[in-house]
C-alpha cells in the first residue's frame, strides 16, 4: 500500500514539475514537493485522512470536499482513496501512516489530466531524477499549524540537506585528492630511490676506476 | 551519471565554474607561511591576506598565461547570488615564471567569507599571444566561461581550489559539545 501512496505523490510531483517552469535542481524539487501539499491544505478545508487514526472513517473526511466542481476523475480518485483507506483500515491497523497525500490535487491544479482511477496506478511515470525518499516521518502531520511555520521549517530542512550534500561532496573530494597525492608521491618516491641507487652505483664505479689511475704523463719520473 | 574521482568534479568546481577540461600545465600556488594550496584543503582568511606565490609550468617563455581567482559561493554557498566574485586577475604571465612577472589587471582582494564554507578557485588559461585584457566593471557576478570566450582563451589549462570559511565563527569550535 505504501507504494501506492508513493506513486501518487511522485505522479503529482511529476505533473507539477512539467507544468511549471522549474530548473532541474533537486533543491527546487524538494521545496516544491514539500510546499505543494501545504498549499493544498490551506486551500482545501479537510486535512487528508491518515490511516492510523482509528475512529474517523475515511468517507466523512473526504466528503466535505472543496466547493469547486470536481471532475469525474477526481471523484474516482477520491473513491479509489476511500477504497484503499478502507482496506488499510481493515487489514493494517498498525500500518505506519503513509504520507497524507493531497487526495484531490486536480482541484488545485485543474490543468493536470489525471487518468481514471483503475489506470491511475499503472500509468504513473516514475521520473528517475526524483529521489524516492521515505515518505512517512518526513511529512509533518497536517495539524492546526499555520503554513508559514511549515514553510520555514521546510526551507530550513532543504537548506540543511543542501548543506549536508555539500559537506559530503567536500569530504569525498578531499579524500580523492589525498589519494591522488599519495599515488603521485609513492611514484615519485620510487623513482627517486631508483635514481639514487643508480647514482650510488655510478659513484662507486667511478671510485674503483680512480684507484687504478696513476700519474703517467704529468711526472715522467 | 559517471562517477569521477577528480576532486574538481566532485566538489562541483567543474560544473559551477568551469566546463570539463584536461589539465596540461603545472601550477603551484603557495601562500605565506609555506602553505601550499592543495585541492579542497582548507585555509583560514588570516593565511590568505596577501597574494600567494604562483609558479606556472610550461616550457616556452613566449607562452603567456592568464590567472584568475574566483569565489563561486559568494555571498553564501546556499544562496550564491554574487557568483562568481573575482578576487584577482593577472595576465601575460610567461611560462615557467610567476604571477609577479605578469600584469595585475584586477588587484588581489583577500577573501573574507562571512557565511558558509566558500570554494576559492584559481584558474589558469593559456593566451594565444600577448593580449590586453581589461578588468570587468565590478568584481561580483563574474562569469569565468564568458570571460574565457570573450578573450578567446579556450579551455583552462590548470585549476586549483581551496576552501575558506570565516575565522572564529560564532558557536564554532569554541563551543563545547
Amino acid at each position: 500500500m505504501e507504494e501506492v501512496w508513493k506513486d501518487i505523490n511522485l505522479a503529482s510531483l511529476n505533473d507539477h514539475n512539467t507544468s511549471s517552469s522549474s530548473t532541474s535542481s533537486a533543491a527546487f524539487i524538494f521545496q516544491d514537493f514539500l510546499a505543494r501539499p501545504f498549499t493544498i491544505n490551506t486551500t482545501s478545508d479537510p486535512p487528508p485522512p491518515t490511516t492510523t487514526s482509528p475512529s474517523p472513517s475515511p468517507s466523512p473526511s473526504l466528503s466535505p470536499s472543496p466547493a469547486p466542481p470536481q471532475s469525474l476523475t477526481a471523484l474516482s480518485l477520491g473513491s479509489h482513496h476511500r477504497h484503499i483507506n478502507n482496506r488499510n483500515h481493515h487489514f493494517h491497523h498498525q500500518h505506519p501512516a503513509p504520507p497524507p497525500p493531497p487526495p484531490l490535487p486536480p482541484t488545485s491544479t485543474p490543468k493536470l489530466p489525471y487518468p481514471s482511477s483503475p489506470l491511475f496506478v499503472d500509468t504513473l511515470p516514475c521520473s528517475s531524477s526524483l529521489p524516492c525518499f521515505p515518505t512517512t516521518k518526513r511529512f509533518p502531520e497536517p495539524s492546526s499549524d499555520s503554513s508559514p511555520t511549515l514553510d520555514r521549517r521546510n526551507k530550513r530542512m532543504i537548506k540543511n540537506r543542501e548543506s549536508a550534500a555539500r559537506s559530503r561532496a567536500r569530504k569525498q573530494a578531499y579524500t580523492n585528492e589525498l589519494q591522488l597525492k599519495v599515488d603521485h608521491l609513492l611514484e615519485e618516491n620510487a623513482r627517486l630511490k631508483r635514481q639514487q641507487q643508480q647514482l650510488c652505483e655510478a659513484a662507486a664505479n667511478q671510485q674503483k676506476k680512480k684507484s687504478t689511475l696513476y700519474r703517467t704523463f704529468t711526472a715522467p719520473f | 551519471m559517471p562517477r569521477s574521482t577528480n576532486p574538481l568534479v566532485i566538489s562541483r568546481v567543474v560544473g559551477d565554474v568551469l566546463e570539463p577540461f584536461t589539465s596540461c600545465v603545472g601550477i603551484r600556488i603557495v601562500y605565506e607561511g609555506n602553505t601550499e594550496v592543495v585541492n579542497c584543503s582548507e585555509l583560514k582568511p588570516s593565511q590568505i591576506i596577501h597574494q600567494p606565490r604562483v609558479e606556472v609550468g610550461g616550457d616556452d617563455l613566449r607562452t603567456l598565461y592568464t590567472l584568475i581567482l574566483v569565489d563561486p559561493d559568494a555571498p553564501s554557498p546556499g544562496d550564491p547570488n554574487m557568483r562568481e566574485y573575482l578576487h584577482w586577475m593577472v595576465t601575460n604571465i610567461p611560462a615557467t615564471t610567476g604571477a609577479t612577472y605578469g600584469e595585475e589587471v584586477v588587484a588581489y582582494e583577500n577573501p573574507r567569507p562571512i557565511v558558509g564554507i566558500h570554494r576559492l578557485v584559481f584558474v589558469l588559461f593559456r593566451q594565444m599571444g600577448r593580449q590586453t585584457i581589461y578588468a570587468p566593471g565590478w568584481r561580483q557576478n563574474f562569469n569565468t566561461r564568458d570571460f574565457a570566450e570573450l578573450y578567446n582563451l579556450g579551455s583552462p589549462v590548470a585549476a586549483v581550489f581551496f576552501n575558506c570559511k570565516r575565522e572564529n565563527s560564532p558557536g564554532g569550535s569554541s563551543r563545547r559539545r
